[in-house]
C-alpha cells in the first residue's frame, strides 16, 4: 500500500472506541467494542448483516447514545466534547435519510452553512465537488430523484465538505456502480494520502481486500480480529478467514428441492 | 411487514387445492437448464442426498384466494403488534420499563377520549332526533350531512387517515381488485374513529323508539350502519383521490386549490348550521335540509324520520341512495387506488436540468431571506421554507392550513353575523375569537416537526445545530410562510363584515396566539416525536400513533387557548376605543412565550437530540 504515511496507534488514533455498548430492548446489538483507528490508515470494519457495524459507527459519530463507553475523534469525546469531536468529523451514515427535496447544490450549500463555513468557501467547493464527482450535470434535479450512486457520491461530498480529518462511512460500495465506487474509492485514496483517515464498514470483501490498511472484523457485537490488512489475512483469502470466524452455515443441496 | 414474525397466529396464507392459477405461469420453462447448470455456467451444487424430495417443477405455487377478512385480520395484527411493549431486560430502569407500555397507555387514553366522544355525539343526536315534529327532517339531515363532510374534511385537513394497510404492499400479490377493495373497507372500519362515529350516530335510536317505536329505531340501527359506510368510504375516495393529485408534479397546484376552495365552500353550510343554532327553523335550512336528504350525505341519517312520519315507502330509497353513494365512492377508491399501487404517478420524477449558474449559497437561500446574513439561522429557514413547498406531505399540511386560516376567521364572522340580529357577544368578537384558532392552528403544523423530517435530522447532529436556532427557525418558516395569507383573510373578513375597528385586536390575537402555539408545539415536538410512515400518501398515519399524534395536537392546542385567555378576555373588557391596545399586549405576551417555550424545547433537544433520532426513525415493527 504505498499512499499509507504517518500511521500511529495507541492514544494518538483518529478513532478511538472504549467498550462501546448497546441494547435495543432485551437484543445485545453492540457488547462492548473497543477499537483504534490509526491516523493516517484506510480502516474497513467488516461484518455479516446484523452484527453490529452501523450500530457501532452511529454510536461512534454521536447519532445514537450507547449504553455504556466511549468515542474519541482525535482525542475529543464525541459524547461530552461534540462540538470539537464533530469539527473533526465527516460522516456518511447509510441508514439515514439525507434532505434530499433539496438539489445537490442546495444540500452542500445547506451543510456548509450549518457547518459554519464562511459562503465563498461554501461556495468554491460545493462547485468543485460537484463538478469532480460527476454531479454537475444533475443541476436542478433533487437528490430524492438521484440514481443510487450519485446518492452516495452526494453524501460523500456533504461529509468531505469541511475538510475534516477524519471520515466514517457506512456502507458507502453499497448499490453504487462499478464506475460511481471507482470515483469514489479514487477520492478516498487521495484523501487518506494527503493525511486524512477513513473509517468504513462493508461486507464486500473484494473492496476491503484493495483498499485497506487495517481491517477488524465485527460479528454478535464484539470485535473478533483485528490488525493490519496482512496480519488479518494471515496469508489466507479474505473471505475465508471471515467465513471461519464469522461461521455460517453452508448449504447441504438437500433443502429448497421444489425451487 | 412485521406481521408475519414467528407468530403460530393465523396470518393469512395461501392455501392449497383452490382454483386460481400458478403465480409465475411459465416457471418450469423459465429455468430450461435446470438438469445442466453447468451449460450456462452457474456452479454444480453439491448432489443431494437419497432422500432429497424430488423437483416437481410444475406444481402450482400460489394457490388459494384471499379473503376479505383477511385483511381486518392483518390489520387488527398489525394493531396489536404495535401496541405489544418491547421486550424488557433486567438491567431496565423502572421508568424504562414503564415507557416500554407507553404506546398501549396512549392508545387506552386515546379510546376513553373516543368514548367520551360517543357519549357526547349519542346525546347530541339523541337530542335532535327528539326534536319537535316538523324541525326533525332538517336537524337530521344536518346533523347526518356535518358528520359524513367531518369525515370527509378532517382527514385531509388535519389528521389524515390510517394507511395501515398501504395498498401498495399489496401490489405483487395476486389479489383481485374487488377483493382489495372490498377487503381495504372492511379493514377501515377497524379503529377507533369508525367506531365512535357509530355509536354517537345510534343516538337517533332514542327519538326513534320514544316517538316511533320497534320499526322505526330498526330503521335508525340501518341508516346508522349504512351511515358509516357513506363516511368510510367518502374518506377513503377522498384522500386517495387527493393523495394521487398531490404525488403528480402536474396537478398538484390544482388539488391544492381544490382543497382550499372545498373548504371554504363549507362557509356557507357554517351559516345556515349558526342560523338553525340562533333562530330554530328558516325557510333556507328547510330546503337545504330537504336536498341534503335526499343525497348520500344525509339521506341514511334521515330515513328514521320518514320512518316515524309513516312514510314507509321513502324508507328504502333513502338507505339505497346511501348504498349507491357508497358503490359509488368505491369504484372512484379502485380507480385512484391502481396508481397508488403502482407508486408515483408521475415515475421517477421530472429532471430539472437546467442550473441556474448562481453561485451555490446564492442560488439556495429564497429571495424573500436574503438580507439576512448567511449562516446557520439562515440555512434552517431556507431549508425548511424549501420543505415547506416540496415535501408532498408538508406541502399537503401547509394548504390545509391555508385553508383552514382562510376559512377559520370568514366561518365564525359571517357564521355568526348571518342573522344579522345583532346579538352581542359572540358575533360582535366572532373575528377576535377567530383568530384565537386560526394562529394556534399556524403553530400547531410544528408539533411533529421533528417526524417529518426523519432520519434526515441526523445531519443536524452531525453538525451541532444548537437547539434553540433551530427551533427558532423552523418557527419563523411556517410565521413567513402562513401568516401573509392568514392578515388577507382576516383584513378581507373584518372590512366585509364591518368590524375593521377590531383589526388590530384581530391581528393581536392571531400573532399571540400564534408565539404561544410555538412554544407548546416547540415542547412538545421535542419531547414526543413520533415517526411518519414512509408512504406515497402525504395522508397517511401510522394505526395507533393517530391517536397519540390527535391527543398530542390536543393537549398543545388546549394549553394555547389557556394561555391566549387572558388577552382574548382583555379584548373584551376593554372599551371600544381602546381595543387597539391588544395589538402590542398580544404580540408582546406571545412572544414572550415563544422565547420561553422555545428556549426550554432548545436546552431539551440539546440533550436530547439522540432520543428524537431514534424516536423519528421508522421502526420496521
Amino acid at each position: 500500500m504505498t499512499y499509507v504515511q504517518n500511521v500511529t496507534g495507541g492514544p494518538n488514533s483518529a478513532l478511538a472506541l472504549r467498550g462501546l455498548t448497546k441494547r435495543f430492548d432485551d437484543k445485545v446489538a453492540v457488547a462492548g467494542v473497543d477499537l483504534d483507528v490509526p491516523t493516517g490508515s484506510f480502516f474497513g470494519l467488516l461484518g455479516p448483516n446484523g452484527a453490529g457495524k452501523t450500530t457501532s459507527l452511529s454510536m461512534a459519530v454521536g447519532l445514537l447514545r450507547p449504553d455504556a463507553g466511549h468515542a474519541y475523534v482525535l482525542g475529543h469525546d464525541v459524547w461530552s466534547d461534540p462540538v470539537e469531536a464533530k469539527r473533526r468529523l465527516g460522516a456518511l451514515p447509510d441508514s439515514a435519510r439525507m434532505f434530499d427535496r433539496l438539489s445537490g447544490s442546495e444540500l452542500l450549500a445547506y451543510t456548509g452553512l450549518l457547518r459554519g463555513l464562511p459562503q465563498d468557501v461554501v461556495n468554491a467547493r460545493a462547485a468543485e465537488l460537484l463538478e469532480v464527482l460527476g454531479l454537475a450535470d444533475a443541476g436542478r434535479t433533487l437528490v430524492v430523484d438521484y440514481s443510487a450512486g450519485m446518492k452516495k457520491k452526494i453524501g460523500l461530498a456533504c461529509a468531505l465538505l469541511h475538510a475534516p480529518r477524519l471520515l466514517v462511512l457506512d456502507e458507502p460500495f453499497e448499490a453504487v456502480d462499478p464506475v460511481s465506487g471507482a470515483l469514489i474509492r479514487d477520492i478516498l485514496i487521495r484523501y487518506v494520502r494527503n493525511g486524512g483517515t477513513v473509517v468504513f464498514s462493508s461486507h464486500v470483501m473484494a473492496v476491503v481486500e484493495k483498499l485497506c490498511t487495517h481491517i477488524a472484523i465485527l460479528a454478535d457485537g464484539q470485535i473478533k480480529i483485528v490488525g493490519t490488512t496482512d496480519e488479518v489475512r494471515g496469508g489466507r483469502e479474505l473471505e475465508d478467514v471471515f467465513v471461519d470466524i464469522v461461521g455460517g452455515r453452508v448449504s447441504t443441496g438437500a433443502e429448497l428441492s421444489w425451487l | 411487514m412485521a406481521v408475519t414474525g414467528g407468530s403460530d397466529a393465523p396470518i393469512p396464507q395461501p392455501r392449497p387445492g383452490a382454483d386460481s392459477g400458478p403465480l409465475w405461469p411459465d416457471m418450469g420453462t423459465a429455468h430450461p437448464d435446470t438438469a445442466h447448470p453447468a451449460a450456462v455456467g452457474v456452479p454444480a451444487p453439491r448432489p443431494a442426498p437419497p432422500d432429497a424430495p424430488t423437483l416437481r417443477p410444475h406444481e402450482p405455487i400460489a394457490t388459494g384466494r384471499p379473503r376479505i377478512s383477511y385483511f381486518v385480520r392483518l390489520k387488527l395484527r398489525i394493531l396489536g403488534n404495535s401496541l405489544r411493549p418491547g421486550r424488557s431486560h433486567p438491567a431496565d430502569s423502572a421508568r424504562k420499563r414503564f415507557g416500554r407500555h407507553s404506546r398501549l397507555i396512549l392508545f387506552i387514553l386515546g379510546a376513553l377520549f373516543g368514548l367520551w366522544a360517543a357519549f357526547g355525539g349519542f346525546a347530541a343526536f339523541a337530542a335532535s332526533s327528539l326534536a319537535t315534529g316538523h324541525l326533525r327532517p332538517t336537524v337530521a339531515a344536518f346533523a347526518g350531512a356535518a358528520v359524513v363532510l367531518a369525515w370527509v374534511f378532517v382527514p385531509l385537513l388535519f389528521f389524515g387517515v390510517d394507511e395501515t394497510l398501504d395498498p401498495a404492499r399489496f401490489a405483487l400479490l395476486p389479489v383481485p381488485r374487488r377483493t382489495l377493495i372490498g377487503g381495504m373497507l372492511a379493514a377501515a372500519f377497524v379503529g377507533i374513529p369508525p367506531t365512535v362515529t357509530l355509536l354517537a350516530t345510534l343516538g337517533s335510536v332514542i327519538g326513534a323508539a320514544y316517538d316511533g317505536g320497534l320499526a322505526p329505531a330498526i330503521v335508525a340501527v340501518l341508516g346508522a350502519v349504512v351511515g358509516i359506510g357513506v363516511c368510510v368510504a367518502a374518506s377513503r375516495a377522498v384522500t386517495s383521490a387527493f393523495a394521487r393529485m398531490l404525488r403528480s408534479r402536474r396537478v398538484r397546484d390544482l388539488a391544492a386549490l381544490l382543497i382550499a376552495l372545498l373548504g371554504i365552500s363549507c362557509n356557507p353550510l357554517f351559516q345556515l348550521v349558526f342560523a338553525l343554532v340562533q333562530r330554530g327553523e328558516s325557510r333556507q335550512a328547510t330546503l337545504v335540509g330537504e336536498v341534503l336528504s335526499w343525497t348520500p350525505l344525509a339521506a341514511p341519517y334521515v330515513a328514521y324520520v320518514d320512518a316515524i312520519d309513516g312514510n314507509w315507502a321513502l324508507v328504502p330509497v333513502r338507505l339505497l341512495i346511501g348504498v349507491a353513494g357508497i358503490v359509488l365512492l368505491l369504484w372512484w377508491w379502485q380507480q385512484t387506488i391502481e396508481s397508488a399501487m403502482i407508486g408515483s404517478a408521475a415515475g421517477p420524477g421530472a429532471n430539472r436540468r437546467a442550473a441556474t449558474g448562481e453561485a451555490p449559497v446564492r442560488a439556495f437561500i429564497p429571495r424573500v431571506v436574503r438580507f439576512l446574513p448567511a449562516g446557520r439561522f439562515t440555512a434552517l429557514l431556507s431549508r425548511e421554507m424549501r420543505y415547506w413547498l416540496r415535501d408532498p406531505r408538508r406541502r399537503a399540511s401547509l394548504i390545509s392550513l391555508l385553508a383552514a386560516s382562510v376559512v377559520i376567521p370568514f366561518a365564525f364572522t359571517f357564521g355568526a353575523n348571518g342573522g344579522r340580529s345583532g346579538t352581542p357577544g359572540l358575533s360582535e368578537h366572532a373575528l377576535v375569537f377567530s383568530l384565537m384558532f386560526a394562529g394556534a392552528f399556524v403553530g400547531l403544523v410544528l408539533v411533529n416537526q421533528f417526524g417529518n423530517d426523519g432520519t434526515a435530522y441526523a445531519l443536524h447532529m452531525l453538525t451541532e445545530v444548537p437547539g434553540q436556532v433551530e427551533l427558532a427557525a423552523r418557527a419563523v418558516a411556517v410565521g413567513v410562510l402562513a401568516f401573509p395569507l392568514l392578515l388577507v383573510g382576516t383584513v378581507a373578513a373584518s372590512i366585509l363584515s364591518g368590524h375593521a375597528a377590531e383589526l388590530p385586536a384581530a391581528v393581536g390575537v392571531g400573532l399571540c396566539a400564534f408565539g404561544i402555539s410555538v412554544g407548546a408545539a416547540g415542547i412538545t415536538s421535542v419531547l414526543a416525536p413520533y415517526p411518519m410512515p414512509e408512504s406515497t400518501n402525504p395522508f397517511a398515519m401510522n394505526s395507533g400513533r393517530g391517536g397519540a399524534k390527535g391527543l398530542l395536537s390536543f393537549v398543545s392546542m388546549f394549553s394555547t387557548w389557556i394561555l391566549t385567555a387572558p388577552v382574548a378576555a382583555a379584548f373584551a373588557l376593554l372599551p371600544d376605543g381602546l381595543t387597539w391596545v391588544v395589538l402590542p399586549i398580544g404580540l408582546a405576551w406571545g412572544s414572550a412565550i415563544a422565547w420561553v417555550g422555545t428556549r426550554i424545547a432548545g436546552n431539551l433537544l440539546q440533550r436530547r437530540a439522540p432520543e428524537v433520532l431514534a424516536a423519528v426513525t421508522p421502526k420496521r415493527a
